[in-house]
């Protein structure tokens, strides 16, 4: 609406807007330098009001002037000019709300002529004489002809049960108060009315016009219909072009400036870097400005009665300080911050919507808040009883954007709940890894407790889990084989990825179905205001994702994602050698999602994914497989703050193993095994004071085809043959509650979820329990401790170390006992170094049933009789895990000493048959030593180097023993099940990352990953076998899959 | 955009060679762990035919040294009317024992008694159904040469079957001598010193080298079973292949195929042993682990042993490739001859110096004349061994009475 600004702006030469946006940057520099104790100066008297009224009523409407809540604006008071105020108008009380960061001040409204909202101008009339009108601010609107016209919002609201308000009868959603509230304005016997439609003001009839309500009061006299913005700011605006300090030289130095004041100025002339740095400048004003105030809280009437009333009482008083906790750029609200008095005696924890509530003796404080990212706030405070206190925050300095490790410092102090990794896309993204490509299992694998069998095991052990017991989830949807290209990476796109969580120890109820640990992985939604893309190349991938907008709303987005690999010359060009030559391997895997906001409070999402992958390691011999799934969700946010969340989708898991056909012969074959599921899941999260519920039910179908085997080519006489399709539903409910007692040291976190599983006539239930608990005496030092217990009702099929392509699926029946597990863990966290090093050391024991082995010699595939070739165990799994994790400075990372064991011991039964004998013995991912050293360090805001080092004890094999003669041919004797060991696993990466430069303008920006996998190239054993030559000579081979050092270039260009 | 992609592209080529490396490497670390186990019998109660038991120490890895292959024991078969047969051991821990005259509707075991007084015996059983070699065939390729058989079960049921077999194949050598060289020399003062006039000598007619025969035992038996088969017969399994410049096709060739048949234990105990003999090691191997066999020790059946011994029939069937039509020679074998430098001035002509290295005369390049070449005749040319005689490459002239050339 460029017709409201003054003509003056567009007789403003380009040389002077820049001189003006240089001064008024060189005005705010000096005032953030000098700003460290800026504050009580009389020029920032803006903020010096009172503090806006705390709307406790629960609003079906908005008491401002429309929906669009705080903008940024210019502020002319007590005859100097404030920019980048983030304000807004109060039409009850027809005052201006500034945020001065911490609190919503109403500045004297008899001092403030006009403001700037957005591109619009509002303007106290009254401060200029013009009386006529009444109080409070008018909008200025231009019509076509050049004339001004002024219109004015007011607002009630009223609790009367026979109004427009419905049955609660609080609130402004009265669906007349427009029409009501609008301005209508007689003119030369003219009446006019606005047109929110049409965005002007239309003639109306004298009828209608008394029929809403206008009054001779508002007929404004034709030769004074024109309050024009140039006669009257030339008469009385004064505006000066800079921060208040700078204002009075700067009016002196170019009066003409009084009359250009054009709302968005800044907007139109500033660069982007220019703008940047101003809103950061503004933003470090406002916080200086809030530290050095001091805020009466509570009304001190009442704070006189209620000592008044406790007089005769001698325990000190104490009121309650609750509020809101926001990012001051963003105003998004902060979840998890730390808020204490000043000793960190009485301290509290943000929620996920930023409020805190924290009870405190009444007097004076300073009450600080502790985010990671955000610079510390400290605001010194008089709580006279109870009140409100909003606090904004800002970020650290620059230099910490690059760190490491994302917002997890001291939440191990906020949450109850243990043994929740998060690792966000950035982290992902740096970490080194094989070929350059972020992984986000390999991300994941760098958490103490999470381990693998090998570089190419697909699949991840948790805490001595198997890697069934692990249940991933991509938007909901789970994925069945994380892996690609035989486990060197995983099935997930890492540009689509936003964050991954995995919980390890503490298992919220709404999950289940797996009984080691829940990887609940959540892709990015589509950006709200324009296109965004990102290519990425690779040596042996590369990606592409594009995202955006659907509409010019942005309420709709899109994000389409697509990787594929070209690693088949890679393979073919591998030496006889390495067993690997003449072997091809390929994967694709494309992701799209469409987000519906409808508005801030409902969202549906649409998910969709699907992978594919193929490779051989020999001629004839072709493995497949694939991974489906849709998924839809919506997302409810009650005006309460509660939350409902209803998922639905569909998952697929199929795999293929197709053999002899391109030879053509008789006993050629395709293979098929695969996993359908269908699931509903619907969830409430419930504030309640202290309280967080959650509940809901979930249900899940299965659908298993556990072999299918045709013939392959025209000469094979094989007979075509399938496994009885197995069907099964695991419908479950739970509820859980976290609790935070009072504003004390303790708060617990209890659930229960009632799962259960019927097929093929059998039923289970499963009743699980989630217990934990935290102890926090000071800010920085928490213990914790937890049990649950879970259950599992579908099997991975496998004899091989890591996840295979063809190991299937299998239910839960009369024969194959549900998995059932329980786990005890404690653990001590305290963060020191000012914040800066979290240390924790966890330690958990574990048990589990049902757990699945096999019988030597067993036929998983295409066996009817599967069960007869499978033996139950039970499994115990014990560990400590030491971490410290420095988050914040340029070096930022973790380093973690995992020891632990994972034990199994077939059930009773089969005598001396059984598994040695009877006798316990390791996993295969048993590796009791673990060291992971996971760093970055960044130079500047570009260039940073990271480094991930990783030693584990070699896994447990089944080696040869003992040799015999046999038929004329040398045998092997093999020890007992795992009886030794692999050498030990070290490796160590090395990367150089060049984030992208500062041309903001820049249609691209690139950013490039120089890397080395496995700097010292050691040659780590994946595995190791022998062979008997034929039956001549007994050797031995170690097969590693990156024996040497992988250098590697990752070029990332985003638009 | 800031970036060429073809610098890219360079970039690629020169980190290619960086991502080759090996994958499979040798590694034999010390396991220093004694053998679960101490003996491994096994073989086949062969009713109708020759039954062979294999009795062999468990040795350690690396081998012990101080413990003998092969132990020394007796060897029974016994049925269960209470007979027993002994065995005859033939040397590397094989005994056998004709067993012709065996009633196959009876069970049968064998007992195994070492020097230590320990006594083993297998689990008894009972022959399975007759198999049944219905068909043997052979097909090839650019490179390979691949031998099928058909099978079938005598009862049409299902079907477990071993199959080993012995090959024996005629080749020849590449060239039919004229000269040979001539042994015989003086000593002077302990140095040789050829006789020029005898260099030579032609060849005489019993010294025919130029076919040979040569045999090769199984030492991987092959398995196979009627599961999931059209009609309950296997098609077409691989039996073996070698390749078409192997000396097994260059004249005639011959395999003998034993098909025994067996239960289904002892077909799930074989397969795991070769399964775990020969791990292909590649990234979905399962891992490899033991069954128990079904040879106990009779005072102490808590004792592993390893082995097992089958009850069986066995089907055999000869079959033939004749022709050399298949064969592809690898070399050329006139590439192999040379004319010896003679040092004609010093009289030191050195042909006894290449007869000892194997080396032999073959032909005179240019034919002439002369009965017997002068050793001045550089026109001789010499050969390894093996151009002219057949035993050079392992075979011998013991020609099977069975074999169907009249080829000496």
């Amino acid at each position: 609406m460029t017709s409201t600004r003054p003509p003056a702006k567009s007789a403003t030469k380009p040389a002077t807007k820049f001189f003006i946006a240089v001064a008024a940057i060189f005005f705010f520099s000096i005032g953030s330098i000098t700003g460290q104790n800026l504050p009580t100066s009389p020029t920032l008297a803006l903020f010096r009001g009172r503090v806006a009224p705390v709307y406790t009523i629960r609003f079906n409407g908005t008491p401002y002037w429309d929906n669009g809540g705080f903008r940024q604006g210019s502020v002319f008071f007590d005859g100097r000019l404030y920019q980048g105020v983030t304000l807004n108008i109060d039409c009850q009380c027809q005052m201006l709300v500034v945020k001065q960061g911490v609190n919503e001040i109403l500045p004297a409204r008899e001092l403030v002529g006009w403001f700037t909202r957005d591109d619009k101008l509002y303007i106290n009339l009254k401060y200029y004489g013009i009386e006529e009108l009444g109080e409070g601010f008018f909008e200025q609107y231009t019509d076509r002809g050049g004339e001004r016209w002024y219109r004015q919002v007011r607002k009630t609201y009223s609790t009367g049960v026979d109004n427009y308000n419905g049955k609660d009868g609080i609130g402004y959603d009265d669906p007349n108060y427009k029409i009501k509230c609008l301005s209508y304005f007689k003119i030369d016997d003219r009446y006019y009315c606005w047109n929110p439609k049409k965005g002007s003001y239309d003639k109306t009839t004298e009828r209608k016009a008394l029929k809403a309500g206008i009054t001779p009061d508002l007929t404004i006299p034709a030769d004074n219909k024109a309050y024009a913005a140039p006669r009257q700011f030339g008469k009385i605006a004064g505006a000066p072009v800079g921060n208040a300090q700078g204002a009075t030289q700067a009016q002196a130095a170019s009066p003409t400036l009084r009359e250009t004041l054009p709302p968005g100025y800044f907007d139109s002339g500033e660069s982007e870097s220019l703008k940047k740095l101003r809103e950061n400048l503004e933003q470090s004003i406002t916080i200086a400005e809030s530290r050095n105030k001091t805020y009466v809280i509570g009304e001190p009437g009442a704070q006189r009665a209620t000592t008044h009333a406790n007089a005769a009482t001698p325990t000190p008083q104490r009121a309650t300080l609750s509020g809101t906790i926001r990012d001051i750029a963003t105003g998004e609200t902060l979840q998890g911050t730390l808020v204490s008095n000043e000793s960190g005696s009485i301290f509290v924890y943000s929620d996920k919507d930023g409020k805190y509530e924290i009870k405190l003796p009444t007097g004076e404080h300073k009450i600080k808040a502790s985010q990671y990212g955000k610079e510390d706030m400290t605001v010194h405070i008089i709580l006279s009883g109870d009140g409100a206190l909003d606090i904004m925050m800002q970020d650290e300095i620059k230099e910490l954007q690059s760190a490491y490790v994302s917002a997890e410092t001291r939440q191990e102090h906020r949450r109850t709940a243990m043994g929740v990794e998060k690792i966000t896309a950035g982290v992902i993204n740096k970490i080194p890894s094989a070929f350059g490509t972020g992984d986000v299992i390999k991300a994941i694998l760098t958490i103490p407790g999470v381990k693998s069998t090998g570089e190419a095991g697909g699949g991840i052990n948790v805490r001595g889990g198997s890697a069934d017991q692990n249940l991933i989830l991509l938007n909901d949807g789970t994925i069945f084989n994380p892996s690609h290209m035989f486990g060197v990476m995983s099935s997930f796109n890492p540009d689509i990825i936003e964050s991954a969580d995995l919980y390890k120890s503490s298992i919220p109820a709404r999950y289940g179905g797996r009984i080691s640990s829940v990887l609940d992985i959540k892709t990015k939604e589509g950006g709200q205001d324009r296109v965004r893309g990102s290519l990425g190349i690779g040596i042996l991938t590369s990606t592409a994702e594009i995202d955006g907008p659907l509409c010019k709303s942005g309420k709709t987005t899109f994000v389409v994602g697509g990787r594929t690999t070209y690693s088949d010359w890679i393979l073919k060009a591998m030496p006889k050698t390495s067993g690997y030559a003449g072997g091809t391997a390929g994967f694709y895997d494309v992701n799209a999602s469409i987000t519906q906001r409808f508005d801030e409070n409902n969202k549906l999402q649409v998910f969709g994914y699907y992978s594919r992958d193929r490779f051989s390691f020999s001629a004839d011999t072709t493995f497949r497989y694939n991974n489906l799934n849709a998924s839809l969700r919506y997302t409810h946010k009650g005006k309460k703050g509660g939350t409902m969340v209803l998922s639905a989708g569909y998952d697929q898991y199929g795999n293929e193993l197709i053999d002899g056909v391109k030879n053509a012969r008789t006993d050629a074959y395709t293979l098929k095994t695969g996993i359908q599921q269908a699931y509903a899941r619907l969830g409430f999260t419930l504030p309640l004071g202290q309280h967080s519920i959650s509940y809901g039910a979930d249900a899940t179908m299965y659908l298993l085809s556990p072999g299918v085997l045709s013939p392959g080519g025209e000469n094979s006489t094989l007979t075509a043959a399938s496994l009885e399709r197995e069907k099964g539903v695991e419908p479950a409910i739970y509820a859980s509650d976290d609790w935070k007692i009072g504003s004390g040291p303790f708060s617990v976190e209890y659930g229960v979820r009632l799962s259960s599983f019927a097929s093929g006539g059998k039923f289970y239930v499963g009743p699980e329990a989630r217990v934990g608990g935290k102890y926090s005496p000071t800010p920085n030092l928490s213990f914790k401790a937890g049990f649950n217990n879970l259950n599992q009702y579908i099997h991975l099929i496998s004899n091989t170390a890591g996840i295979s392509p063809m190991d299937s699926w299998r239910l839960s029946s009369e024969k194959i006992k549900p998995q059932r597990g329980w786990q005890a863990a404690a653990g001590a966290y305290w963060t020191v170094a000012s914040g800066k090093v979290d240390l924790s050391l966890e330690g958990y024991y574990k048990q589990m049933k049902n757990y699945l082995d096999y019988k030597s010699g067993a036929q998983l595939q295409m066996n009817p009789n599967l069960a007869d070739d499978l033996v139950s165990t039970h499994a115990k799994a014990y560990g400590v895990e030491l971490m410290a994790k420095k988050t914040t400075g340029k070096l930022t990372g973790w380093v973690a000493y995992t020891y632990s064991r994972t034990l199994l011991q077939e059930d009773p039964g089969r005598g001396a048959a059984a598994i040695n004998g009877g006798d316990w013995y390791p996993a295969a991912h048993d590796k009791p030593h673990d060291v992971k050293l996971v760093c970055n360090y960044a130079f500047t805001h570009r260039y940073s180097i990271s480094a991930n080092l990783d030693y584990a004890t070699g896994r447990p094999v089944t080696v040869p023993v003992g040799q015999y003669y046999y038929n004329g041919a040398l045998r092997l004797a093999y020890s007992e099940r795992n009886g030794h060991r692999i050498p030990d696993y070290f490796r160590l990466d090395l990367a150089l990352n060049i984030e992208p430069g500062h041309y903001l303008k820049a249609f691209t920006h690139a950013s490039a990953t120089i890397g080395c996998y496995n700097v010292t190239g050691r040659k780590n054993a994946y595995s190791v076998y022998y062979t008997t030559n034929g039956g001549t000579k007994l050797q031995g081979y170690m097969v590693s899959v990156f024996a040497t050092q992988i250098p590697y270039v990752t070029i990332n260009l985003k638009f | 955009m800031r970036h060429n992609f073809s610098f890219f592209g360079l970039i690629l080529t020169l980190l290619c060679p960086f991502i080759l490396g090996g994958c499979i490497y040798e590694y034999n670390p010390d396991i220093s762990q004694t053998p679960p186990a101490d003996i491994a019998i096994g073989g086949d109660i062969v009713i109708g035919g020759v039954s062979k038991f294999n009795i062999s120490n468990v040795l350690s890895v690396p081998d012990d040294e101080s413990k003998t292959k092969f132990p020394f024991v007796s060897v029974f078969v016994e049925c269960e009317d209470g007979s027993s047969l002994p065995a005859e051991g033939i040397g590397s821990g094989t005994y056998t024992v004709d067993c012709s005259d065996l009633d196959p509707a009876l069970s049968y075991r064998v007992r195994v008694k070492t020097t230590e007084g320990k006594s083993y015996c297998s689990a008894w059983s009972k022959v399975s159904a007759d198999p049944v070699i219905d068909d043997v065939k052979y097909t090839w390729d650019d490179d390979h040469i691949y031998v099928w058989v058909d099978l079938s079960s005598s009862d049409g049921g299902e079907g477990y079957y071993r199959i080993d077999y012995d090959e024996v194949w005629q080749y020849h050598a590449d060239f039919i001598p004229d000269y040979m060289y001539n042994i015989e020399y003086i000593t002077q003062s302990g140095i040789i010193t050829e006789k020029p006039e005898f260099i030579y000598r032609k060849r005489l007619a019993d010294e025919d080298y130029y076919y040979c025969w040569r045999t090769a035992e199984s030492t991987e038996y092959v398995l196979a079973n009627t599961l999931g088969r059209e009609g309950g017969k296997i098609k077409e399994k691989q039996v073996t292949s070698f390749a078409r410049t192997s000396q097994r096709c260059m004249t005639t060739y011959c395999i003998n195929l034993k098909v025994c048949s067996l239960d289904w234990n002892a077909y799930a105990y074989l397969e795991n042993t070769q399964k775990t003999a020969n791990t292909t090691g590649d990234l979905f191997t399962p891992v490899p682990s033991e069954m128990r066999g079904n040879v106990y020790n009779e005072n102490d059946e808590n004792e592993l042993v390893y082995g097992y011994v089958t009850t069986s029939k066995v089907a055999t069937h000869r079959f033939f490739i004749r022709g050399s039509k298949h064969y592809i020679q690898k070399y050329n074998p006139e590439s192999s001859l040379y004319f010896p430098e003679i040092n004609t001035k010093t009289g030191e002509y050195g042909y006894y110096e290449l007869y000892s290295k194997g080396d032999r005369p073959v032909r005179v390049y240019e034919p002439q004349a002369v009965d017997i070449p002068s050793p001045t005749n550089t026109n001789v040319l010499w050969g390894p061994g093996r151009c002219s005689d057949c035993r050079y490459d392992g075979g011998s002239k013991n020609k099977p009475d069975y074999w169907p050339n009249n080829d000496k």
